[in-house]
């Protein structure tokens, strides 16, 4: 089971929002990690046909451009802003779109419900949608998306608005169905990825600029991450020189660790990076301008 | 080594039931599914079938020959379920939702609109009882209306894979439509034909309509295909 996307591209107007995207996925947990504005949702959008692009997508022998029918027939997707009619109660909508979906009704019975069960819903079925909190909303996105047990799955930032309680049911949901789905989810929450990733695409400008699992991301800033403990006085200057990822006020001085390649200061030791500091190393502007 | 044939057992019969679930999965058939997608919108439905279906009944009852008219207010009627439709996925945002699903924005309307022209046929039936159409009106509507109607639709079933949203919905049924009326008029087949003839008419195309899907159905599983 594979999804394969070769020379993928998309423009608007003139703009290249996706570049030449070549990745081929497996089954398991693939991370999509950008900031705002990089191409995740267009990615998902092309990979989903909602978009067309240039390039080819193809699941197994399955070629979406010419059998689109069938490849969207394996794919579950939820979307960043997930549409629903308020009106509707939650039962009333999973049925809409098990319906909608061409699922055989005995089947789609038993799948709402353990569904709802396993998302802690099941006491919202009759609730109208409107009444949902957005934790909840973003609950039944991910149930509609997982209605047909989809063979690929496409989740566009499905752990925004879900507390930490939500978000580890969410986490370990992901991961039993990981071994026989092939996972696409975008975000820009480094914690999620580090629990739940088998591997990260890291996408800029349209672009993926680094594919792989993380201990091998991670070892490209080896020795560029440093952490240390510097008088109040000096601490604005190395703000202003270095990119930092933390710092905070202790009795004895502020706390920094630092991004660079140089070594930014005497005292400063070499630590061992994580996604935050790759992050920060790849997709300082945004932060900044965030 | 002991083992539990209960267990053993009752393990094998999970694992039929899991694999029964999985087969059955997308197991529906064509009109289950257009008719559990109709019992869930069923009430706009019958407001638009009724609708329409008044204002053409008024106006083939105030007007001698409404065939025009009443053709002009069916297409008024799906254009305004059309408009309805795409307004209301635009606001609720479901349009991203439906289009990786079976029934997409397109197919929707297509189902909708057979639904209400099901709904019309029935309503239609009841009105012809309840007013006595002069035999040329009755005629015309059949032939002008009813017939070419409900043939457009059946021809845009065929071209469904090819159809995603509303507008292509709509210019399946004008093009079908205006290419039918073309012919009607092109052979005058209303001068010639008689009531009884309309009725066996009316026959042929729901056999015809129950055969198309059905064909449809076959296709789909002949192909082996989980979607259309």
């Amino acid at each position: 089971m594979e999804l394969t996307l070769e020379h993928v591209s998309k423009k608007y107007k003139e703009n290249d929002v996706v570049k030449d995207v070549n990745v081929s996925l497996k089954p398991g947990v693939h991370a999509l990690l950008g900031a705002n504005g990089s191409g995740k949702t267009t990615l998902m959008r092309l990979i989903c046909g909602l978009l067309k692009g240039e390039g080819s997508i193809h699941f197994d022998d399955i070629d979406a451009s010419l059998e689109y029918e069938n490849f969207a027939s394996h794919i579950g997707y939820m979307p960043q802003n997930f549409g629903y009619y308020p009106h509707y109660t939650l039962k009333e909508f999973l049925d809409y779109m098990a319906i909608v979906k061409n699922l055989n009704k005995d089947y789609s019975e038993k799948r709402i419900l353990s569904l709802v069960k396993e998302l802690g819903l099941e006491n919202q079925l009759n609730k109208k949608m409107k009444t949902l909190s957005g934790g909840m909303l973003r609950r039944v996105g991910i149930i509609q998306a997982l209605l047909s047990e989809p063979e690929i799955l496409i989740l566009d930032e499905p752990t925004a608005g879900l507390d930490p309680k939500e978000r580890i049911v969410f986490r370990n949901l992901i991961a039993s169905l990981s071994q026989s789905t092939i996972i696409l989810l975008s975000t820009h929450i480094v914690s999620d990825i580090e629990s739940i990733a088998d591997d990260i695409l890291i996408m800029k400008e349209g672009e993926i600029i680094m594919h792989g699992i993380y201990e091998d991301l991670i070892k490209v800033i080896k020795g560029k991450v440093w952490e240390v403990l510097v008088p109040k006085q000096d601490a604005s200057s190395l703000m202003k020189r270095y990119r930092v990822v933390k710092n905070h006020n202790q009795n004895n001085g502020v706390y920094m660790r630092i991004v660079s390649d140089l070594k930014p200061h005497d005292e400063a030791i070499a630590v061992i990076p994580d996604l935050d500091d790759l992050y920060l190393y790849y997709f300082v502007e945004e932060v900044a301008y965030d | 080594m002991n083992i539990d044939y209960t267990a053993l057992q009752k393990t094998k019969e999970a694992c039929h039931e899991e694999l029964d679930m999985i087969v059955n999965k997308y197991n529906t058939h064509h009109l289950q599914t257009i008719y559990q997608y109709m019992k869930v919108e069923m009430k706009n439905q019958m407001i638009i079938s009724v609708i329409g279906m008044l204002l053409i009944t008024l106006v083939s009852y105030f007007m001698n020959d409404a065939t025009t008219v009443c053709i002009m207010l069916y297409f008024l009627v799906l254009g305004s379920q059309a408009i309805l439709e795409y307004m209301k996925n635009q606001i609720y945002r479901v349009k991203e939702l439906l289009s990786v699903s079976y029934i997409n924005e397109g197919r929707s309307f297509l189902y909708k609109s057979v639904g209400i022209a099901i709904l019309q046929l029935g309503m239609f039936g009841f009105i012809c009882i309840l007013i006595p159409f002069n035999q040329i009106t009755f005629i015309k509507t059949i032939f002008y209306a009813l017939l070419p109607v409900y043939i457009s639709q059946m021809l845009s079933l065929q071209f469904m894979k090819f159809i995603t949203n509303i507008f292509g919905v709509l210019m399946s049924y004008f093009m079908i439509y205006l290419s039918l009326i073309f012919v009607i008029d092109y052979l005058n087949i209303v001068s010639y034909i008689s009531v009884s003839t309309c009725y066996i008419a009316i026959i042929v195309m729901v056999f015809i309509y129950i055969g198309n899907i059905t064909f449809l159905y076959k296709e789909k599983k002949g192909r082996n295909l989980i979607w259309n």
